[in-house]
């Protein structure tokens, strides 16, 4: 094995003793002999070309240990309400104290951790790891081959559950750099519908790596409302990979929060494979400091009268430097498909950097496809409005900027949740190192 | 959609469709003409033996090997949306030549008469009645430029115009200074390539405040079986001056593929303006995709001196397949660079084209209108890049990439890659993707037209943005050419 992968080496000696059933076991040994022949994308690789992973060879991986940490009560705090079931993982693995305990969980939902669901019935999951191909890049190879626990969410045909589902990943203080591998599954039956959050937060002077996979599978006319929030510390960069499938007259909706402070990227895969289907996207990078914050797109028409909607925002200060990398392919099935993406950036710093890349692969005639991208620094116009009512510059461009990442937030209905997005995002607008 | 489709207007979009797809390749024809050509295949020896032939000093050997070096390393590349079995390098004529009496013609009475009536079939106006044209010609057959006009009347005013291998004689002190300095022989493979084997080309050069009095024009043509073409083209307007130059293409009908790798470099100086023209029509196969050229080509252009100018117009039409990314380097300040395209991909045609936008000088300005057409099995991808640099205060680009489908077997496709490094610069995109919808053919036809000239006419009124941008002759041409290569393809 050579450098790159090197910090991830103990994996491989440390499958065996994981247990779990031996197709498992098998899935789990062919993804680290793909990981070590491919090793840690470099931007030599196509997809990872503006975006660097920070070094990790530096540090001295463990896979995470089972801990009860306490600092991490006061982080998911924000997160815990009467009417929400949380499901709570410290450093990789599910918390039972902070989790919702099972009596309140509402009827018609199967939720587990994985790392018990994989003890008990391991069958069902099975079938999610069956098509596992090479095709999904080094950090899927790498969560296939280390994830130890994640939530396992499965909604009956027909049951509308009214309660929000919240998945909430911390990463802790600890002695040593923690490597949490996070794999989740969610499947929602027929008729079928969840609202649901994933954040991603952790105590700032934790230090790590979070390689964070969600797959989810949505049966005819079911509804998925998501909410994603990225907020990982400084010290622990976040790769979180969403995959999805949607079945005929599905609606798929995400909401991303990338807020930084760390390094982040985001792959968000979608297959609109059942007619009609539909996908309404949005997102909204913030970063500053010497952050990089990507979100790479990748939706997929197959089938008659699909629509997809993206709409992508983002703000970078400082050194930072944004991507936003966004593919809408549609295949020569996908008749009467209607897709549109919209990507707009602010630069609010000389050195800051935005690249954007809104693709289109078209292989029919009958669609209607569309893209825009802008980016731009804050309206000179506006500005002067404001100041011209006696608003400093500061809290003008504040205001702007906030304007600015509202349209994103403003796409979550929910009014309980809007409020806790936009106070988890409020820190990081204010501290846009905004230099007028 | 299908529903809303009256009978009478599928089977005359239907008929359009078969119609458009069967239209035939008029340049087709082969010159019989003894050629003067060397052994297939890649060596240094093949690279000394083209110098030789063209009695190059050594500086220019030297490039060419060093160049034929550096492209032994390099792998051919992969990222295009073309495929194409991989090219047998060793089995192509990298020199071919028109035999010519001991010395060459000396004027274009003594250019083989067989040749001129080749340009002639073309509408190539090679002759005195050019005068009335009033366009200046190089025209390149196989690997070697066979006669430029005009020539005396550009002295005058101090324009140096010919082929590439004049120049090298006559002028390289300029050749040497710019030869490589846009495009470095190690861009990128087939531009290693072409610096290894190029045979000749055309060279311009406009002195300080000149405005060339008339268009310049190359006619490229591969007539020759197995061979290969590799020109080079080098132009430079100096400080203050001007050139419009109009570059065409044909091939005979073949059906294996032929190998087209050409380099174009621009230079543009001080409130310098070029404007460059293309309309391809390489032979683009049959109806079943069987020949065509492949047309690799790089082609940049450097403005060099703050206020210049550089514009990139294309219309492509032809070749089986096209990679070609004409770009600015916007290096002085306020300098503005322009690339307007209509690809056209019919059959079982690929093109993957766009441009490369960077921005470097303060306030730079760049235009990006792309139109792609596809039809039959057809599959059209714009690709393109717009840098903001750093220090590149001020500076906008505006970009547009349309695609038109006709046909539910082809493709269009847009990867515009977008960096920008600084946030005074103000960048847009949009693309669009559609087809001629049956609301529209019914439009025209409720008003008498018929369903072909309704179809010529949405799609003239797509590309007007672009046609527009190219001198007369040309647009009449490219018109032309639109009209024929989609003759019958609308559904």
């Amino acid at each position: 094995m050579t450098g790159p992968s090197a910090p991830f080496s103990e994996i491989a000696s440390a499958v065996p003793s994981w247990g779990g059933p031996s197709w498992l076991s098998d899935a789990r040994k062919s993804a680290v002999a793909r990981f070590v022949s491919a090793g840690l994308p470099t931007t030599r690789i196509e997809a990872w070309r503006t975006t660097p992973l920070p070094d990790l060879g530096k540090m001295a991986y463990a896979p995470g240990s089972a801990s009860t940490a306490n600092q991490a009560g006061a982080l998911v705090k924000p997160f815990m309400a009467s009417d929400v079931v949380t499901l709570v993982f410290v450093d990789g693995f599910h918390s039972e104290t902070l989790s919702s305990s099972v009596a309140t969980w509402p009827k018609g939902v199967r939720l587990a951790p994985m790392s018990r669901q994989l003890v008990v019935s391991p069958e069902d999951l099975q079938p999610w790891f069956a098509d596992m191909g090479a095709t999904d890049g080094a950090l899927h190879d790498l969560n296939t081959a280390a994830f130890r626990d994640g939530a396992w969410v499965v909604v009956d045909d027909g049951v509308q559950v009214q309660m929000e589902v919240r998945v909430v990943l911390v990463s802790t203080s600890t002695d040593q750099p923690v490597a949490q591998h996070v794999r989740s599954l969610v499947q929602l039956g027929r008729g079928a519908s969840l609202r649901m959050m994933v954040a991603v937060i952790g105590a700032r002077e934790a230090r790590g790596f979070t390689n964070s996979h969600t797959t989810i599978t949505m049966a005819e006319r079911s509804r998925l409302d998501l909410v994603r929030v990225h907020e990982s510390p400084p010290g622990v960069p976040h790769f979180d990979a969403l995959s999805a499938t949607l079945g005929a007259h599905s609606v798929l909706g995400d909401t991303v929060l990338q807020t930084g402070p760390s390094w982040t990227r985001s792959e968000i895969d979608i297959v609109l494979n059942g007619e009609r289907a539909t996908a309404d996207l949005g997102g909204v990078f913030i970063a500053r400091g010497t952050q990089v914050s990507d979100i790479h797109t990748l939706l997929s028409h197959q089938a008659p009268g699909v629509i997809s909607r993206q709409n992508y925002r983002g703000l970078a200060a400082d050194e930072a430097r944004g991507v936003f990398h966004g593919q809408i392919k549609v295949e020569s099935e996908a008749r009467g498909t209607d897709a549109t993406q919209n990507n707009k950036n602010m630069l609010l710093s000389k050195r800051a950097s935005v690249h954007s890349t809104p693709a289109l692969e078209i292989l029919t005639d009958d669609v209607k496809c569309k893209h825009g991208s802008a980016t731009g620094q804050i309206d000179q116009a506006q500005l002067f409005y404001l100041r011209s009512r006696g608003i400093d510059s500061v809290d003008a461009i504040r205001i702007l900027t906030r304007a600015f990442a509202s349209e994103i937030v403003s796409r979550l209905s929910d009014e309980s949740t809007r409020r806790l997005i936009e106070a988890q995002i409020a820190p990081s607008l204010e501290q846009l190192g905004v230099a007028a | 959609m299908a529903e809303t489709t009256t009978p009478t207007a599928m089977s005359a979009s239907n008929r359009l469709l078969a119609d458009l797809t069967s239209a035939e390749y008029a340049a087709g024809f082969v010159t019989d003409i003894d050629s003067d050509a060397i052994p297939a295949g890649l060596s240094e020896d093949i690279v000394r033996i083209i110098s030789a032939k063209k009695d190059e000093p050594a500086w220019l050997l030297e490039f060419r090997l060093k160049a034929f070096r550096h492209w032994q390393t390099m792998p051919a590349p992969q990222w295009a949306r073309v495929h194409y079995p991989a090219i047998d390098f060793q089995s192509i004529v990298y020199y071919s030549a028109p035999k010519r009496k001991l010395d060459g013609p000396k004027s274009l009475a003594d250019v083989d008469p067989k040749l001129l009536e080749t340009y002639e079939k073309l509408g190539v106006p090679l002759h005195e009645r050019a005068a009335l044209a009033g366009v200046a010609v190089d025209a390149v057959f196989d690997s070697v430029s066979v006669a430029t006009t005009f020539r005396d009347k550009l002295h005058e005013v101090g324009v140096i115009f010919g082929s590439f291998s004049e120049a090298v004689r006559e002028h390289p002190e300029l050749v040497k200074k710019y030869l490589g300095s846009v495009v470095p022989y190690s861009d990128n493979f087939y531009a290693a390539l072409n610096s290894a084997v190029f045979s000749d080309g055309s060279f311009c050069y406009i002195p300080k405040g000149v405005k060339c009095p008339m268009e310049l024009s190359t006619y490229f043509r591969i007539n020759a079986k197995n061979t290969g073409q590799f020109e080079r083209t080098l132009i430079i307007a100096d400080d203050d001056s001007a050139v419009s130059y109009l570059e065409g293409c044909t091939a005979p009908m073949r059906d294996e593929n032929q190998l087209h790798a050409a380099v174009v470099e621009l230079v543009a100086h001080e409130n310098a303006r070029i404007k460059y023209s293309t309309v391809q029509n390489w032979y683009p196969g049959d109806k079943d995709g069987k020949g065509g050229i492949y047309n690799f080509v790089t082609k940049r252009g450097a403005c060099r001196g703050n206020k210049s100018k550089i514009s990139w117009t294309q219309v492509e039409t032809g070749s089986a397949i096209t990679w070609k990314y004409p770009s600015c380097i916007l290096q002085g300040d306020d300098s503005v660079g322009e690339f307007y395209s209509v690809a056209l991909a019919n059959n079982y045609q690929q093109a993957d084209t766009g441009t490369k936008m960077i921005h470097i000088g303060k306030n730079t300005r760049s235009t990006i209108v792309s139109k792609g057409i596809s039809a039959g099995h057809g599959q059209n991808t714009y690709r393109g890049l717009v840098k903001i640099g750093k220090n590149a205060e001020g500076a906008r680009n505006y970009s547009q990439c349309d695609s038109l489908l006709l046909g539910s077997n082809c493709g269009a496709h847009t990867f515009p890659y977008i960096d920008v490094q600084n946030p005074s610069a103000q960048m847009e995109h949009e693309a669009t993707t559609s087809k001629i919808s049956d609301d529209q053919i019914f439009y025209f036809q409720s008003r008498g037209l018929s369903a072909e000239d309704a179809v010529s006419m949405i799609v003239n009124g797509f590309c007007k943005e672009v046609i527009k941008e190219l001198p007369m002759e040309f647009a009449v041409e490219a018109q032309k050419l639109l009209g024929l290569s989609l003759e019958g393809s609308v559904g």
